[in-house]
Order: C-alpha cells, then structure tokens, then sequence
C-alpha cells in the first residue's frame, strides 16, 4: 500500500488487494506472545482524551 | 461451477511495536495490536481479515477460533447467511456493540475477500465500482514530524 500526499492509492488485485508478510507476521506475533501477552492492561488504559491533549500541550509533544 | 468450500479458519494476534503513541491514538501504548483473521478453502484462496480489539486481544481471537465449526464445509461466497448463521449462534444482532458482534466482522472481511479472489476482481468493483481513487488519510496520519515518527513501527 503506498501513501502520497496525505492520501492512500487504491490497491490493486483481486478481492481486498492485500497480501500478508507471512515472516514479518511471525516476526510481530512472536512479539506480541513474548512481551505483550498478560500484560495489555496492566496499565490503565485508555488514557482519555482529553487528558492526553492536557499532557500534549503541557510537555509539547 | 462446484461451489468452493470453507476448509480452515486461523487467527493470529500481531503486536507491532512503535516508538509511541500514534498522534490519533488514544492510549499511551509503546505497541499496536491486530488480530489478523485467514480463512482458508479448498480451492487454495485464503481471505484476509483483520478484526478489531474492544475489550482486548484475547478475547476476539478467541471468538473467532470458536466459529470454526460453524463454517468448515460451508460456501464462503454465501457471506449474508453465514454472517445471519454466525449471528443466530452467538445471539446477536447488528445492533449490539458486543466483543462478539464486533469480532465477527473480521470473518465477514475474510469472506468479502474470498469473493473477490474467487470473482479475481478488486472488491470495489463488486460492490459498485470506485468513486474516488484516493482515499484521504491527512487527518490520522501526520505527513511530517515528530508525531508521524512516533507512531511508526520499529523495525524487530
């Protein structure tokens, strides 16, 4: 999928148009059972909003 | 034409890590999560879903390998009734807002997807052809700076 000007071309091929990585899918779903597993909500989350744009415009990022 | 047949249903979870938050992104994660939903037949196509998280990984990726039964040996271009099927057996309707109806809806993707491989023509085009060739994605995704940055995925 390519991104230009802001905008994503329409992709091209039969059905959805997207094909998968198989290695970079095992790559990320190795990370995901090895690091993230057990603990997605450890954190509260989500964070609202507008607590977040506070937080922006307190740190400036 | 022999009907093609529904043979397997996977679903994987993927964590890609990032180095922040994305700038639309509402929680303060190091990491983004997609359960990636494949179905695949007895023709060799395999429909490509992706369904969302509300309520955590875990639970969608379990309701979908729970669904297997319900579609091995069924027609993937019969998506309505299998979605009807699916809806019928969960006790659902398309207005709940459940972890269930929401989960669903990667297998309904997967099985658009079929149709289209099956037709060998882009979805689009089924369902009425394109209206525009580009579709605006300015607003959630910064074109520059830091915050494009951060929510880039780091590479493993």
């Amino acid at each position: 999928m390519t991104f230009k000007d802001g905008c994503l071309d329409l992709p091209e091929g039969p059905g959805i148009g997207v094909e998968l990585d198989l290695e970079k899918v095992g790559t990320y779903a190795q990370y995901y059972q090895e690091n993230i597993k057990g603990k997605e909500f450890s954190q509260p989350w989500p964070t609202p909003q507008y607590m977040l744009m506070q937080y922006r415009r307190f740190f400036g990022y | 034409m022999v009907p093609i047949k529904i043979t397997g249903l996977k679903s994987t979870v993927v964590a890609v890590p990032t180095r922040g938050p994305a700038a639309s992104e509402v929680s303060a994660s190091h990491y983004r999560l997609a359960v990636l939903v494949e179905v695949s037949t007895d023709e060799g196509l395999v429909g490509l879903g992706e369904a969302p998280n509300p309520v955590g990984v875990e639970a969608t990726k379990t309701i979908i390998d729970s669904a297997e039964p319900l579609l091995v040996g069924e027609d993937p271009t019969n998506v309505e009734v299998l979605k009807k099927k699916l809806y019928a057996h969960y006790n659902l309707t398309h207005l709940h807002i459940h972890a269930a109806c929401w989960a669903l809806n990667g297998i309904d993707m997967a099985l658009w997807d079929i149709v289209g491989k099956a037709c060998q023509k882009p979805l689009y085009q089924i369902s009425g052809g394109a209206s525009q060739f580009h579709l605006c994605q300015s607003k959630w995704l910064p074109s520059s700076g830091r915050r494009r940055d951060q929510g880039r995925p780091v590479d493993l």
